[in-house]
C-alpha cells in the first residue's frame, strides 16, 4: 500500500516537472497559422464563392477558444497567372499598415471592397487616386475623424493610431486599397471570391496567404509556421 | 442617421399581416404547409418572418450565428442602478409610422410608453429645446424671431415661411411641388423626376432657392435627391408628419418585442448556430451551420431561405452558386449607418436647478451632437440620459464635452457607459443609408427582390427604410410571398 503511494507520488512529480519543463519551454517565435479551409490545389469556378477557415495559435492561446480574437486573423487572396509556378507560392510578409488597420476599430466600418458602415477602401482608393495631397487628407481623417465626405454619417477620430500609423494607412489604400489582383479578408472564416483583374487562363487561380496581425510577445515575430499559404486554382 | 440630417419616411401598404387571428403556434398537422424555411438571423426582422411563417402553417427553424438573438435591438441594464435600463440599438417607435409594429404591440400585451425627444425629436411648443448654432445656445423663442432668421442667414421666402411652420417643416417649402407627381408608394421612377436619380438632395435644395443655412439645417449632400424627394412624398401619404410623429419605447425596453417573437417560437429558434454555406438551386437550398461549440459542419435542406443578416454579414457566407450580378451589387454597395449611443446615469435631474425645463439639447461639439432624457424606465429617482458621440469614443470623452458645453452649474452625472457595435461581429450596423447620387437604379427594385429560392428582408428590404418598422414590414411581405408561392 505503502509502495502504491510512493509510486503515484512519483508519477505526480514526474508529471509535474514535465509540466514545468513545458512550462519552461522557450515559446515558439512566432504563430502557428493554419488554412484549414479550403484545401491546397483545390479548384474553384471563377466568379465563385469559397468558404475559408483559419486557425491561429499563438503564445498559448488559440482562435479556436476566442483566446485570440477573429480580428486578429486577416486573409489574402492574390491572383496568381500561373499556380503550378513556385512563385506562386511563396508567402509575403503583411503591411505594418494592414496590421494597424486591424487592431484599431477601422474594420467595425469599412470592409476592403464592398460597403459596410462606411465605404470600402477599394472606393476610397479609387475616389482618391491621383489627386495631389490626397495622402495628407486621408491621413487627417484617420487620425481627426471626418464627416460629410460620404454621406451623413461621421467618422471617429483614432487617437489610437500614431500620425506615422495613419499615413502609413493612408498611403496603402491610395496604393493598394483598389489593387485588382489582391482582395483582403478579415476574421478567422468567412467567404472568398474567384475574381480575376483579367481574362484568367487555365493555370491562373488564387493564392491564399492568411496572417496573424495580433499583438506579439517582445521578441516574437509574424513569421508563422503552419500551412498559411495554399492555392485554389481557377476553373 | 440623425433626425436633422435626414428625416425619416415609411413605406405604405405592404405585407399583411396574420397578427390577431392567431397570437402562439397552434399549427395542426391537417393545416401545416409542406414548406419548410430557414431563416438566418434572429433579429427583429428574422424573428418577425419565422414568427409570420408559423402563423402561416410554415415549418421554420432559424438559425442565429450569435448567443443572444435580438440584433440591433438591444436593451442594457448593467452598470445602472436601480433597475433602470437603456436601449443601445434601436431606440424608439413612432405614431404614426409604425402601424405594424403597433399590432405586434397590441396582439403580445405588450406597453408602449411615450418618450418625447427620442434622438432629438421636437419636442411641443416650449418644451424646452435647446440648439447651439455658430457656438451660441438658442432657445425655442429665439428661433422664432424673425430677427434671428435673419441674422442666422435665413432668406426672406423662408424667413415667412417660418412664420407660420416649425423649422422642421422646411422640407416642404422646397419640395411641395416635386411631391405631389408621386403617385404609388413604389414607384420612384417614371413621374418626370427621374434626372435626380444623378445629384444630390443638398444640391436639388440650392435649386430650389434654399440659403445656405437652410441647407445646412436641412443636409442632404450625398444623399440621392430622387430618394430623398419619394421618401417625402410617402411620408405625407402615410400622414406621418415631418415632426417624425410622437415617440415611444417599449415598457421593460425595446427587446420585448425580440423576446415576445421568440417566445412564440420557441425552439424554432437556433442561438449560436452560424450558418457557413448557403447551396440554392431550383428546388430549394441547402444551408451548412454549425452548432455552438462544434466544428464539424451540419447541413440543412428547405424550399426557401430568408436571408435577415445585414448585408455586410451575410457576404461573409459563401452561397452557390454565386448571387446574381444585380444581387450582389446590393449585397456589396449598401452603405449603413452604425451609431453608438452614450448613456448617462445622473442622481437628479440636475437641469431643474438650472432652470431648465428638460434637457433637450444639441451640440456642434466633434464628439457629442446631442442629449435628451429618457422616460423612467425603473422606479428610481435616478435618471437616464442618452447622447450621441462618434463611434469609437469612450463614454467619459463624451461625458467630458458635455460639461464642457452645458450652459447650467453643475450636472450629477454618476456613470457613463456605451455599446460598442463596431466591435459587434454579427450585428454592428443600424440602418441603411440613403442611397448615393447615380444609383438609385442599380437599388430599386432590385433591393425587394429574390434570387431564385433566397429571398431578403431587413430594414432596407422595404419600400423606405424606417427603423424597426421596416424590418417588421418587411419581415411579413416575405413571408406572405413565400406563402403564396
Amino acid at each position: 500500500m505503502q509502495f502504491k503511494v510512493l509510486a503515484s507520488s512519483a508519477v505526480v512529480l514526474a508529471s509535474s516537472l514535465t509540466a514545468a519543463l513545458l512550462r519552461a519551454a522557450p515559446p515558439a517565435p512566432g504563430p502557428q497559422v493554419d488554412i484549414t479551409s479550403p484545401a491546397d490545389h483545390s479548384r474553384l469556378a471563377w466568379q465563385a464563392q469559397g468558404s475559408y477557415a483559419v486557425t491561429v495559435a499563438y503564445d498559448g492561446k488559440s482562435t479556436r477558444f476566442d483566446e485570440i480574437p477573429s480580428s486578429d486573423v486577416l486573409l489574402a487572396a492574390t491572383f496568381v497567372p500561373d499556380t503550378a509556378a513556385p512563385a506562386a507560392r511563396r508567402g509575403t510578409p503583411l503591411a505594418q499598415a494592414l496590421i494597424d488597420v486591424t487592431q484599431s476599430n477601422c474594420m467595425g466600418c469599412h470592409d476592403f471592397n464592398a460597403s459596410a458602415g462606411g465605404p470600402s477602401f477599394a472606393a476610397i482608393g479609387t475616389r482618391y487616386a491621383g489627386q495631389a495631397g490626397a495622402g495628407a487628407t486621408l491621413a487627417a481623417h484617420i487620425r481627426n475623424g471626418s464627416r460629410g465626405a460620404w454621406g451623413s454619417d461621421s467618422m471617429p477620430p483614432h487617437p489610437d493610431l500614431s500620425a506615422a500609423s495613419a499615413a502609413a494607412i493612408a498611403t496603402w489604400i491610395l496604393a493598394h486599397g483598389a489593387d485588382p489582383a489582391v482582395r483582403y479578408y478579415a476574421g478567422k472564416s468567412g467567404s472568398f471570391r474567384m475574381i480575376a483583374p483579367s481574362k484568367p487562363g487555365p493555370r491562373a487561380g488564387l493564392v491564399l496567404n492568411a496572417y496573424y496581425t495580433g499583438p506579439l510577445k517582445g521578441g516574437g515575430t509574424r513569421e508563422a509556421a503552419g500551412r498559411n499559404v495554399v492555392v485554389v486554382t481557377g476553373s | 442617421m440623425e433626425r436633422r440630417t435626414f428625416l425619416k419616411t415609411v413605406a405604405a401598404g405592404l405585407g399583411a399581416s396574420m397578427i390577431g387571428t392567431e397570437a402562439i403556434a397552434q399549427t395542426s398537422p391537417g393545416s401545416r404547409s409542406a414548406k419548410k424555411v430557414i431563416v438566418a438571423g434572429a433579429g427583429i426582422t428574422g424573428l418577425c418572418c419565422a414568427y409570420e411563417l408559423m402563423q402561416h402553417g410554415i415549418d421554420v427553424t432559424v438559425l442565429e450565428a450569435s448567443g443572444r438573438y435580438g440584433g440591433h435591438v438591444y436593451t442594457g441594464r448593467d452598470g445602472l442602478s436601480d433597475g433602470l435600463f437603456a436601449d443601445y440599438g434601436a431606440d424608439h417607435l413612432t405614431r404614426p409610422g409604425y402601424e405594424q409594429f403597433f399590432r405586434y404591440v397590441d396582439a403580445f400585451g405588450l406597453k408602449a410608453v411615450p418618450y418625447p425627444n427620442a434622438e432629438g425629436s421636437p419636442l411641443p411648443a416650449n418644451g424646452g429645446q435647446m440648439t447651439m448654432i455658430g457656438g451660441k445656445f438658442y432657445n425655442e423663442k429665439m428661433l422664432a424671431d424673425p430677427a434671428t432668421q435673419r441674422a442666422l442667414g435665413f432668406n426672406d421666402r423662408e424667413i415667412a415661411f417660418l412664420a407660420r411652420h416649425p423649422w422642421y417643416e422646411l422640407p416642404d417649402l422646397f419640395l411641395a411641388d416635386h411631391l405631389v407627381r408621386f403617385r404609388d408608394a413604389h414607384q420612384p421612377f417614371g413621374n418626370g423626376l427621374d434626372d435626380l436619380d444623378a445629384i444630390d438632395l443638398d444640391t436639388l435644395y440650392a435649386r430650389q432657392g434654399a440659403s445656405q443655412r437652410a441647407r445646412d439645417y436641412l443636409g442632404g449632400q450625398h444623399v440621392n435627391a430622387l430618394y430623398g424627394v419619394w421618401r417625402f412624398a410617402v411620408m405625407r401619404d402615410r400622414g406621418i408628419p415631418l415632426s417624425e410623429g410622437e415617440t415611444f419605447h417599449l415598457e421593460g425596453g425595446n427587446e420585448e418585442m425580440p423576446k415576445a417573437f421568440a417566445a412564440r417560437l420557441g425552439a424554432r429558434v437556433k442561438l449560436a448556430h452560424p450558418i457557413t454555406a448557403i447551396e440554392h438551386d431550383a428546388t430549394g437550398v441547402t444551408v451548412s451551420y454549425t452548432a455552438y461549440g462544434r466544428e464539424e459542419p451540419q447541413t440543412m435542406r428547405a424550399d426557401y431561405l430568408v436571408n435577415c443578416i445585414s448585408l455586410p454579414v451575410f457576404r461573409r457566407i459563401p452561397v452557390t452558386p454565386a448571387l446574381s450580378p444585380a444581387k450582389q451589387y446590393i449585397v456589396d454597395n449598401l452603405t449603413y449607418s452604425s451609431h453608438p449611443f452614450f448613456v448617462f446615469e445622473a442622481e437628479t435631474k440636475f437641469w431643474l436647478d438650472d432652470g431648465f425645463p428638460t434637457l433637450a439639447m444639441s451640440f456642434e461639439h466633434p464628439d457629442i451632437s446631442q442629449i435628451w432624457v429618457v422616460p423612467e424606465t425603473a422606479r428610481s429617482s435616478r435618471v437616464v440620459l442618452k447622447a450621441f458621440g462618434p463611434a469609437g469614443a469612450s463614454p467619459q470623452r463624451v461625458l467630458a464635452a458635455f460639461r464642457e458645453l452645458y450652459p447650467g452649474k453643475r450636472d450629477t452625472i454618476v456613470q457613463a457607459l456605451t455599446w460598442d457595435w463596431s466591435k459587434d461581429p454579427f450585428a454592428p450596423t443600424c440602418e441603411m443609408e440613403p442611397f448615393a447620387p447615380g444609383t438609385l437604379k442599380q437599388f430599386w427594385p432590385e433591393i425587394m427582390k429574390p434570387d431564385g429560392r433566397l429571398y431578403f428582408a431587413g430594414t432596407y428590404a422595404d419600400a423606405l427604410s424606417r427603423g424597426m418598422e421596416s424590418c417588421v414590414r418587411s419581415a411579413a411581405r416575405v413571408a406572405q410571398e413565400i406563402a403564396d408561392a
